[in-house]
């Protein structure tokens, strides 16, 4: 009988350590999983922030930075654009002159 | 007035680890820059670069009435040994030709050099680094190192990021008791892309006669003098 308990003790003893080693396993395993998925998650990150870091990006299109160009929207005029307005403006300039010729032609046709 | 006569001193830091990297002419930062009550725009980017050199030009902004346009250039000799200051540019309004500053303009005597920590390699500064910390900061969430560095009750708090090239700088706050303006904050509020330089080296007079006095008068302050 007793030789039964103590063989029942040992074994149960046995059995219990190889549980917490189990245990320990299945965490290692669980912790080795989270830090596989926090390092996917960092390098999703980082890649998302690779391009401009979430900040904006203020493109000066090779112009100088002046305290001007931060209130006047002017500095928002493309050399293209700008240079569209001033041909809108020779345009008109060159109607109005037309327009005036015009006139005058026929002012003059009057007497 | 005064804001002109401190940023006219100090300011050639940046490029933080500038030795590995390879820059774009016309890079850059912006910052907001709050000194006492006052806020101005800080642009930091990149005027010109060869093989050893590199230049690095700083506008300082503020419009409304009494509108502030100021810019710094500074020639930067890049050696594996370290970063030396060999020219400096100022441009004190946008009328104004640029100017040849003198090296004794380039220091300022009390409290801590911004290039002794900001313009270093990453391993020179590692003894001032604190902890890695996220900054949120203009609708941006930026992975950063706290640095800090102290001398005579001067103490200097900068965070630095990878994601902010080709400045580095995130924030700066730098306190002092003993020297009034060495209390100022630095915060970025986005990055400059193609951004032209306005001094022109090659255009360069010698140094106005007012211009030295305002600079002189600085250092003055400062105690550089």
């Amino acid at each position: 009988m007793k030789i039964f308990l103590i063989f029942l003790f040992f074994s149960s003893g046995v059995y219990g350590k190889t549980l917490t080693l189990r245990r320990i396993d299945a965490l290692e395993k669980k912790v080795e999983q989270l830090q596989q998925r926090v390092a996917k998650l960092e390098q999703k990150r980082a890649s998302s922030t690779d391009e401009n870091s979430g900040l904006n990006v203020k493109d000066l299109k090779g112009q100088q930075q002046t305290s001007y160009r931060e209130t006047s929207s002017v500095s928002d005029i493309s050399p293209a654009q700008k240079e569209q307005i001033m041909k809108t403006i020779q345009n008109l300039k060159n109607s109005q002159k037309k327009s005036q010729e015009t006139l005058e032609k026929i002012m003059n046709e009057d007497y | 007035m005064k804001i002109i006569k401190f940023l006219a001193l100090g300011f050639y830091f940046v490029l933080f680890n500038a030795f590995s990297e390879t820059y774009e002419v016309g890079d850059g930062a912006q910052y907001n820059l709050q000194f006492k009550n006052q806020n101005v725009k800080l642009s930091i980017y990149i005027a010109d670069k060869d093989s050893d050199s590199l230049s690095v030009e700083y506008h300082f902004g503020k419009s409304g009435i009494f509108a502030l346009d100021m810019w710094q250039q500074y020639k930067l000799n890049v050696s594996p040994k370290g970063v030396t200051v060999e020219k400096g540019f100022i441009k004190v309004s946008p009328v104004n030709p640029p100017e040849i500053m003198e090296k004794e303009h380039f220091f300022n005597a009390q409290g801590l050099q911004l290039p002794s920590f900001l313009f270093s390699k990453e391993k020179n500064i590692q003894k001032y680094f604190i902890n890695k910390e996220i900054i949120e900061l203009a609708g941006a969430s930026l992975r950063t190192s706290h640095y800090q560095k102290e001398q005579d009750g001067h103490v200097v708090d900068f965070w630095i990021s990878e994601e902010v090239k080709p400045v580095g700088l995130v924030k700066l706050i730098s306190k002092s008791k003993k020297q009034k303006f060495n209390n100022y904050q630095i915060e970025i509020t986005n990055l400059l892309k193609n951004v032209a330089a306005a001094i022109d080296p090659s255009q360069a007079m010698k140094m106005s006669s007012d211009t030295k006095m305002k600079l002189d008068a600085s250092q003055k302050m400062s105690g550089a003098k």
